[in-house]
């Protein structure tokens, strides 16, 4: 599990607790430029797929695509939808607005990666530009 | 259920009119031939929440057994409305129907129905307490593409009203906890059926049944259904050729589980009944969302909404239909 030199916020189950990171590992991570950049993705997109496969029976890594619907390929339901809110708003430190609880945001790990990519000013200088039409 | 190729060509709300009263006489001699046949039972246990499904399976019930070969069961808790039970007697009166009442509040108390829930609530608002008053609603599904994620709306005894989203953790514990509520009333009909030699009739509607709308081992649970595969504006048909009477035939439909009054669409369909009707026959018989958007004037977004919604739905329905799997199907038939 990676913890960014933080206290982990999940019990051994791999259950998101209620405690936030001291320290917001992500804060500033594009400094390493392009390079540091797509690392942090990479990992924003594996701490993603470790809490699907943790969590939701359906979710096989090897065969959900990036880009594929969580929600219509059956991985989760609405209230997985809500474990997925619940997880990235207490692992990254955030508060996902009423606004930008969208499709496009959130029912891809492609969609997940690249919304929060930019909610944390990890995507080489876009910030806070996720959809919230 | 597979989807097929629409039978008609356009969707107009008219393909779910029924001749009510050739309807009637078919299902009251399918309940007969399910009960005294297949069931080889003598009569009905039917439980009453004073809405339009459950009088009006009652009044089938009556017709097709006969009004002494029909129980009617009250079942009344804390949180009911006011005028459930009254509602309940009336159509049993109506009908010449005997009715029992067993109040379940005590044993709810036991369980820890209302201590459990009230905790979860508490861990989403830290002041509710004695005197709050709460239940859960979903947003609207018309409008906008944003997850739909269920909220607490709760009341304060001074009349201050508050919307919390839930957590899953939260969301799971008070719709378990709430469960106690419909699987303590199966436990009741099931004592009644059992010594009065009957069979337990259920009160899901189509909406109910399809969608998953009902909790498994409780309201989900009977020996015949009789309307599972009936709309509900063709129950309120029945209702009315039933002679159910005026005040039930004109309350909205609640789901009477939750403190605070929660209708069903706000809980869960989403939309007034005589739109989901239509929506769920339009999904079921193929034909394309824009032709409910065209049916019932909404926009194709909002249509293509509710039709994932609907699938959504179905997938949870499906499981709730399961019966107990066996871990090696065959095993020891060979």
């Amino acid at each position: 599990m990676l913890t960014y030199g933080v206290t982990s916020v999940f019990d051994e189950s791999g259950k998101a607790s209620r405690r936030v990171p001291r320290v917001p590992w992500y804060r500033g991570a594009s400094r390493g430029g392009n390079e540091g950049q797509v690392q942090v993705n990479v990992e924003i997109e594996g701490e993603i797929k470790a809490f699907l496969s943790r969590n939701f029976p359906l979710y096989k890594a090897e065969q959900v695509d990036p880009d594929q619907s969580l929600v219509e390929s059956g991985v989760i339901d609405s209230l997985g939808i809500l474990e997925l809110v619940e997880f990235v708003e207490v692992r990254f430190d955030l508060r996902i607005p009423e606004d930008e609880l969208l499709p496009e945001n959130l029912d891809s790990i492609a969609n997940i990666t690249r919304y929060l990519a930019q909610k944390l000013g990890t995507d080489g200088g876009a910030t806070n530009e996720a959809s919230s039409s | 259920m597979p989807r097929t190729k629409p039978a008609v060509p356009n969707l107009v709300p008219s393909v779910l009119d029924v001749d009510p009263d050739a309807l009637i006489d078919e299902l009251v001699a399918d309940l007969q031939d399910a009960v005294r046949v297949r069931l080889r039972k003598r009569g009905a246990v039917v439980g009453l929440s004073g809405g339009i499904d459950s009088s009006v399976v009652l009044a089938l019930c009556a017709r097709a057994f006969g009004r002494e070969k029909v129980l009617g069961l009250l079942m009344p808790e804390r949180d009911s409305a006011e005028d459930s039970s009254g509602l309940g007697l009336l159509v049993a009166e109506s009908l010449g129907v005997e009715t029992t009442t067993e109040e379940i509040t005590d044993v709810l108390e036991t369980l820890g129905c209302y201590r459990l829930r009230d905790d979860a609530f508490r861990e989403l608002i830290p002041d509710y307490g004695p005197g709050w008053k709460a239940k859960i609603v979903l947003p609207p599904i018309l409008g906008g593409d944003s997850y739909r994620l269920f909220s607490v709306v709760a009341r304060s005894p001074e009349g201050e009203e508050m919307r919390v989203r839930v957590t899953a953790d939260t969301y799971r514990q008070i719709v378990a906890a709430t469960n106690f509520k419909q699987r303590t009333r199966k436990m009741l009909e099931y004592y009644h059926a059992d010594r009065l030699d009957y069979a337990v009739a259920g009160t899901p509607n189509r909406l109910e049944y399809d969608l998953g709308f009902f909790v498994k081992n409780g309201d989900g649970a009977a020996d015949v259904k009789p309307i599972a595969e009936l709309y509900k504006s063709q129950v309120y048909e029945l209702g009315a050729a039933l002679g159910v009477p005026e005040e039930i035939l004109t309350r909205t439909p609640t789901t009477d589980t939750y403190p605070l009054a929660q209708d069903q669409e706000e809980f869960y369909f989403s939309l007034p009944y005589q739109r989901m009707d239509l929506a769920l026959y339009s999904w079921t018989n193929g034909y394309p969302s824009e032709s409910l958007a065209a049916a019932i004037g909404i926009s194709p977004d909002d249509a293509a909404r509710i039709y994932a919604d609907i699938d959504a739905k179905r997938r949870i329905a499906e499981v709730l239909h399961l019966p107990a799997l066996l871990a090696r199907p065959g095993l020891g038939l060979a």
